[in-house]
């Protein structure tokens, strides 16, 4: 009796250990590697290509994009309220973050594991890919006509300030004011731009995105002229900007020259004996080598005028060698880092047989990153079969025991 | 239920954080308002000559307009009308005042020294609203729009004319100080007078006397040269001719002001087209025509008229390095570009090619550009090659 009052009596159970507090570290390791800010991240990205979309409707893909996807933060309105949205950037670098931490250092190591481990490391990739495009590449275009040489590209979007200095000799030195330090002006505010060279300083101001001059009415506006804001337009490499230039000298106000991007040419003057021209032109880049147009070749759809395909036959000029390249639409011309895409024609005149002469028109790109999207996913693409045919595997392996086990009882 | 939504907090946090670091982080680049150095320098070994090319305002922003043509500009304001001999001004800058070069429209631009410095500036303009001015005035000081019936307050006589003496202060232009400005606008032979005096409050308080005594010294010129060196209504300082070239084509156009010798066959025809200067007739070749025009500034440049004329024979259009490769020849003291096209008519209604020859002159004067274009069929054309050179060189303004 007193052994089965023994034996009833309660067990007293070993402590349990208890957790250790977690430290702070760990907290925000525990944070940003979690799934819960996964998901968060994912759903804002989710939201924000859906408003991007939407958006769309009724403003061009360059300043959407912009907007969107290449800013920090964003108010979008097209439903009719403003809607807070954080930016791609710092949602698509947080992902990033949260992959490393939670996808890659902190996940269970093993067999079962390691095609998650390799597409994570393929998203990864991805995502470094595009942060190199968005902050290094270049996108511009070169247009050529048949014969014609060129070793320039031209933005399609950014427009810079040049002052050149004329030579008698015939040369000159042009500075250049570039678009990136004066475009995101606000309203009143003055970019001024000096160099030890000049005999005066540049102060751009009242910069707009798109305009027309008009002449001003009654005696105002700067010999004459105002310049008019225009709505953007839906495709942002048809707007055409204007900016009002003040030359100082000596601290004084000295000329006002009102700029604009389709202006004729140069407005010219004279300082200190030296003579100068100012304009806004195109941002431009001199690419290390040059390309001439041999033929431009357009083949229509029968019957029709409509171009089932167009094609630029090119030499690539370099260290005085010469070698003939056929850029397609999908065959680009890459070299030295430069992508040369078949984008499109125009009509310029007839030759004498009465045949139309084309211009080419090339997109230029030069994209460090331009193949890490293809490898990303051939990484993901491997990562997710090693995944899937592991479960395959041991799917089949735990059919075969289950059957076997059926079969033996 | 799963993990992630039993942690609604967590949840939160997340979002919460995002929030705040999407809203900071464009904060982060605010706050470089400097001077930015200047540290993109191209040297460029040929500048393309059309560079050099004095535009006009008009001709600068002619894209502006319809069709690209520059709208008819109001009476004397434009290049492209005759200008009225604008009225010169003769003046005494006061004593202390520092007279400046006459830059862009100011005909008269006066520093007065201080810290910062006053500015004095007189313009002679197209006839305009005053109300308007002295709005535009009020709006640059930083002031509200008034009525028409102000101006009665601002009534003021210069030299025995009505005009409008206004007094703001304000801070001009955004300038974040205490400014004063003090203008004077009167019509005088078609024109508007408009004087402007502005810089910091005290500065121009005490030279208020010295103002008003320029003014008073304002005078409509009688004659000969400005007692201040210059000429106040010089021309450009960019003429596209040689230095010492006397300016061709500045005032009112050529039509009218040039002639040639007509070559033996040739016969002058009239010509009432507005640019056409003269038409010419050949003898035994009534298909072809042969015609002086001008267009005001470049006329659209080298590059566009060799490919229009290039186009209009049938040919490629000149590449750049042909297009420098051109004979010249020089006229009106200019350096003027001959151009040939030989090439095939484009087939016009199923007829077959014909063989067509072009030459043309484009010479490039100060404000317009002048053209000279025969073109028809290339065996009636080639032998007139000599009298069309010969037209070209004996093209002279009138005595």
């Amino acid at each position: 009796m007193s052994q089965t009052e023994t034996s009833a009596k309660p067990r007293t159970l070993p402590p349990r250990p208890t957790k250790a507090p977690k430290s702070v570290g760990t907290r925000i390791l525990d944070f940003l590697g979690s799934y819960a800010l996964a998901m968060v991240i994912l759903t804002m990205l989710l939201v924000l290509t859906f408003l991007g979309t939407l958006e769309q409707r009724h403003r061009g893909i360059f300043d959407v994009q912009k907007d969107y996807f290449e800013s920090f933060f964003h108010v979008c309105d097209t439903l009719g309220f403003p809607i807070p949205l954080i930016g791609a950037v710092p949602l698509l670098a947080l992902l990033f973050v949260n992959l490393t931490v939670g996808g890659m250092i902190r996940l269970r190591k093993g067999r079962g594991t390691i095609g998650i481990l390799v597409a994570h490391l393929g998203i990864a990739l991805l995502l470094i890919g595009s942060l190199v495009e968005h902050s290094l590449s270049t996108n511009g275009n070169m247009s050529l006509r048949p014969g014609e040489t060129s070793n320039t590209f031209r933005s399609y979007y950014d427009w810079d300030v040049v002052v050149t200095e004329f030579a008698k000799d015939g040369s000159g030195e042009r500075y250049v004011m570039p678009h990136e330090r004066y475009a995101d002006m606000s309203d009143g505010e003055r970019v001024t731009f000096q160099s030890e060279r000049l005999p005066f300083d540049l102060v751009l101001s009242g910069y707009q995105r798109n305009s027309v001059p008009r002449r001003a009415p009654g005696a105002g506006g700067i010999d004459g002229y105002l310049l008019q804001e225009l709505e953007p337009e839906e495709k942002a490499e048809y707007n055409r900007p204007g900016v009002l230039a003040t030359l100082v000298a000596d601290g004084q106000r000295d000329e006002q020259i009102l700029l604009w991007g389709m202006q004729t040419g140069p407005h010219l003057f004279e300082r200190e004996g030296r003579q100068f021209g100012i304009d806004m032109v195109r941002k431009e880049w001199v690419i290390p080598f040059t390309l001439k147009l041999d033929r431009f070749v357009k083949d229509d759809h029968p019957g029709l005028a409509m171009a089932r395909e167009y094609s630029s036959y090119v030499q690539k000029i370099e260290d005085g060698t010469a070698q003939s390249i056929h850029i397609t639409m999908n065959e680009p011309l890459r070299h030295r880092g430069h992508i040369f895409y078949q984008s499109g024609y125009d009509d310029i005149g007839r030759d004498r047989n009465g045949e139309i002469i084309y211009r080419t028109v090339l997109a230029v790109s030069v994209n460090p990153a331009d193949k890490i999207p293809e490898i990303s996913c051939y990484v993901i693409a491997l990562g997710l079969l090693i995944h899937f045919l592991m479960k395959l595997f041991r799917y089949i392996k735990s059919e075969n025991r289950r059957q076997r086990h059926a079969a033996a009882a | 239920m799963p993990a992630l939504f039993r942690a609604p907090s967590t949840l939160l946090a997340a979002g919460g954080a995002l929030l705040l670091v999407g809203a900071a982080l464009p904060l982060a680049g605010c706050g470089d308002d400097g001077p930015h150095p200047i540290d993109d320098v191209r040297k460029v070994s040929k500048v393309d000559p059309r560079e050099l090319l004095e535009r006009s305002h008009d001709e600068r922003f002619a894209r502006a307009f319809p069709g690209g043509q520059r709208t008819t500009p109001p009476p004397g304001m434009g290049s492209g009308s005759p200008k009225p001999a604008p009225a010169g001004w003769t003046w005494t800058t006061p004593e202390g005042w520092k007279a400046r070069p006459k830059s862009g429209m100011r005909e008269v631009s006066i520093e007065v020294p201080g810290e910062p410095p006053a500015d004095l500036a007189v313009f002679v303009l197209p006839p305009s609203g005053m109300l308007d001015n002295v709005n535009r005035w009020r709006r640059q000081m930083g002031l509200g729009q008034v009525a028409e019936a102000a101006l009665a307050g601002m009534a003021y006589e210069h030299r025995g004319e009505k005009a409008i003496l206004v007094d703001l202060r304000g801070a001009y232009e955004g300038s974040g100080r205490k400014d004063r400005f003090l203008g004077l606008l009167k019509m005088h032979a078609g024109r508007l007078l408009s004087v402007k005096f502005v810089g910091p409050e005290d500065l121009v308080t005490a030279n208020e006397q010295k103002f008003h005594a320029f003014l008073k010294s304002l005078a409509p010129q009688s004659g000969g040269a400005s007692p201040h060196g210059g000429s106040p209504h010089g021309g450009s300082a960019h003429g596209g001719g040689a230095p010492g070239t006397p300016p061709v084509g500045d005032e009112g156009g050529l039509k009218g002001r040039l002639t040639w010798d007509t070559p033996a066959g040739w016969a002058s025809i009239a010509s009432a087209s507005g640019q056409r200067i003269a038409t010419f007739r050949i003898d035994g070749a009534p298909d072809i025509e042969v015609r002086i025009n001008s267009l005001k500034g470049d006329g659209g440049g080298l590059q566009m008229i060799g490919r229009m004329w290039a186009n209009m024979a049938g040919q490629t259009p000149p590449t750049e390095e042909e297009l420098a490769a051109l004979e010249t020849i020089s006229v009106l003291g200019r350096e003027a570009v001959i151009f040939e096209f030989a090439g095939k008519r484009p087939v016009e209604r199923g007829g077959e090619p014909v063989d067509v020859l072009l030459l043309g002159l484009m010479c490039t004067l100060d404000s317009e550009t002048l053209f000279v274009r025969i073109i028809g069929e290339a065996s009636a054309v080639a032998p007139q090659k000599a009298a069309f050179l010969s037209l070209c060189k004996s093209l002279r303004m009138k005595e």
